[in-house]
């Protein structure tokens, strides 16, 4: 009975995650695209800036 | 790169998804692509890269969608330099309008191909051209097709491989605003050019304008609209019950089976009453959102929709909304986001506000299952009149009491904080077909993905958490209360109560409401499982109408139903908004005045219903 808990609340832990993930996934991206520009990788940051809140800003992008 | 450039509604995305094999949304009206849409186009052994984008009467661009399109011509986006070719699109039977984008193009120097589009109508027009002449007096390759048909897209093929293997990479000029004087000059050219290579035979008639002397008239066309959408919800709440009863069978079947196979425990219950239940009580209104969908996409495909935009018009410009605001609010009726997307097409900025702030107040398709629930747990369904059921006529009139609440305060901000003239509308009625089969199967075949994909990610992901919750910790020994009052949801229940209690809601659908939050459907599977775990031996998703019948009164159905007419219980919609806007207080805006307003939607509701005795 306790191993099917264990394997219970496992499943639970990795849902909520996925859950939080998908919750903040746009905030997530910001922090990546930011990570990525302080990093020099414009590809990457473009990347996740393309999945993050900015994407569809009228304002020129910050790479030019 | 090749770019797909051209007027509003004139079959770019069509021809896109011909060329790529792709699945773009399509429709017959103006403003339906907002954004850039990028995809793989093989020309022979080469590799290029096709880019549909939103349509342009000119290259001025004066609403956020043209602004892209403008972007990605002239390379001010980081990303990409200018395109090698320009595919100039062009609906053949409205060469007049569209020669002049054309003529701009070529005078802006870049390099192009006019495709000139929708030759099946040209040939029922009985219009006649002499392409040559065309392609001669233009200086430029012109290739006859019918994208809907995929007639003549291998010439097209051809000619783009011909093209860009003999001419080098051309850079366009600056871009140079063009006067009032030079506009003239511009049509008076295609004047004389279409007077040279277009013959339209005498006495053709148009079938289009005939079906408009009906559909448009100011009476009779209100009146055929309202009948459309009220057989509409008829069909989709009576005509989708076969395959949900299906559906509901499957679910039953599943869950004894697991019963039986599974031993008893934490994780049987995880799994029928948790992930099962959860699940399948959303995914038994599947068949009703596919119904939805296929009736606005029918629509749309035979170019009724626009119709419906000018039949509307006069009541939307009476409340201070844009004409042009129509599509996103139609668009809302399947999801706020795309809806709320569309708005790029409004040019005054305090008018597209209007609209994104009332999208989410039309009923989405996430609403509809609760609203099906409900209606089915509450109302009888005998027949009301003329052959209509009660439950169809419910279901419309909860629709309409949506969008009376979007004109109310699109009203109440065009007088407070969003203050502007009357709007006038200005738009052009596509011509009637019928609607193209393949269309409407690929994108109903599209909702069904995504659909599935929201069931199978965040929904099983939901009832996942949300059993736990209602499930954990268990009750303490003697304890003589339901297991579920002393779990974590039934504290936070108890907790949020008090606010909600004037509305006729308990401790159970406040947790409910918190878990629509993250999809406005899951309150079912919230539902269904928090009572699943609370009677056990109940876990098919059919129990929970009657469950919901005894331990709710009549007036706290109602209210809940009052509740989600005006909530806005979607963090993707506050998302987008704040996307769109650039701006946390447009968000902030919405949710607090659509909260305020099902709060006092639903405790007017309930308090009147006490007030009957119901």
């Amino acid at each position: 009975m306790m191993d099917q808990e264990w394997l219970v609340f496992f499943i639970v832990a990795i849902h909520t995650v996925y859950l939080m993930f998908f919750l903040y996934r746009k905030k997530f991206a910001s922090l990546l695209a930011h990570w990525a520009l302080k990093k020099q990788r414009v590809k990457w940051a473009m990347f996740f800036r393309s999945h993050s809140l900015k994407e569809g800003s009228r304002k020129k992008p910050s790479c030019h | 790169m090749i770019a797909l450039v051209g007027n509003p509604n004139c079959g770019k995305t069509v021809l896109f998804n011909a060329l790529t094999r792709g699945q773009a949304q399509v429709g017959n009206y103006a403003g339906v692509t907002v954004e850039r849409k990028v995809a793989e186009l093989k020309l022979g052994s080469v590799k290029s890269t096709l880019v549909d984008l939103p349509g342009i009467y000119s290259l001025e661009a004066r609403t956020p969608d043209e602004l892209i399109t403008w972007q990605v011509l002239f390379g001010e986006r980081c990303d990409e330099s200018t395109p090698d070719l320009i595919l100039a699109t062009v609906d053949v039977t409205q060469l007049e309008r569209a020669l002049g984008l054309v003529l701009e193009l070529q005078f802006h120097g870049f390099p192009m191909i006019l495709v000139l589009n929708m030759m099946d109508l040209a040939k029922k027009k009985h219009f006649a051209f002499d392409m040559n002449l065309l392609s001669e007096k233009l200086n430029i390759p012109v290739v006859g097709i019918c994208a809907t048909q995929k007639e003549g897209l291998d010439d097209l093929l051809k000619a783009v491989e011909d093209f860009l293997g003999s001419h080098p990479k051309q850079t366009p000029m600056a871009f140079q605003p063009s006067s009032v004087l030079v506009i003239r000059e511009r049509f008076k050219k295609v004047d004389a050019l279409l007077a040279q290579v277009v013959q339209k035979s005498m006495g053709s008639s148009d079938i289009s304008d005939r079906i408009d002397a009906w559909i448009l008239h100011p009476i009779l066309g209100r009146f055929i609209l309202f009948l459309i959408f009220t057989l509409v919800f008829q069909i989709i709440f009576n005509g989708a019950q076969f395959p949900m009863d299906g559906i509901e069978l499957g679910v039953a079947f599943l869950g004894n089976w697991l019963h039986r196979i599974l031993p008893e425990g934490a994780l049987q219950s995880l799994l029928v009453d948790g992930v099962l239940v959860g699940v399948g009580s959303v995914l038994v209104f599947l068949p009703q959102i596919l119904l939805l969908f296929l009736f606005i996409l029918l629509l749309e495909d035979s170019g009724y929709m626009a119709r419906a935009a000018f039949l509307m018009d006069g009541l939307m410009g009476r409340v201070g909304l844009n004409g042009k605001a129509f599509i996103p609010l139609l668009s809302s009726f399947g999801c706020a986001i795309p809806g709320i997307m569309a708005t790029r097409t409004i040019e005054n900025r305090h008018d597209r506000l209007n609209t994104i702030l009332i999208a989410p107040l039309m009923a989405c398709s996430a609403r509809l299952p609760v609203y099906s629930l409900l209606i089915a747990a509450f109302f009888p369904n005998p027949v009301f009149w003329a052959g209509m059921r009660l439950r169809g006529v419910i279901l419309m009139g909860l629709y309409l009491l949506g969008v009376a609440g979007a004109l109310m305060m699109a009203w109440f901000f065009r007088k407070t904080l969003l203050p502007g003239g009357r709007p006038y509308l200005l738009m052009e009625l596509p011509s009637y077909k019928l609607p193209h089969l393949k269309n409407i199967v690929l994108s109903l075949m599209d909702r069904l993905r995504l659909f599935l994909y929201q069931v199978g990610t965040v929904i099983v992901s939901v009832s996942i958490v949300f059993w736990f919750l209602v499930s954990y910790p268990k009750p303490p020994l003697g304890a003589s209360d339901l297991a579920v009052t002393y779990s974590y949801a039934g504290k936070l229940g108890h907790w949020i109560e008090p606010l909600i209690l004037p509305l006729g809601f308990d401790w159970k659908i406040a947790i409910a409401l918190i878990s629509g939050f993250v999809a406005r459907e899951v309150i079912i599977g919230s539902l269904a499982t928090l009572y699943a775990v609370e009677h056990i031996g109940t876990s098919e998703v059919s129990a929970l109408s009657r469950i919901l019948v005894d331990e709710w009164s009549f007036a706290t159905g109602l209210s809940l139903l009052i509740w989600y007419v005006f909530s806005c219980q979607c963090f993707s919609t506050l998302a987008v908004t704040y996307k769109e806007t650039q701006s946390w207080k447009w968000p902030a805006l919405m949710l607090g005045y659509m909260t305020a307003l099902a709060y006092g939607g639903s405790w007017m509701t309930y308090h009147f219903c006490k007030y009957l005795g119901l």
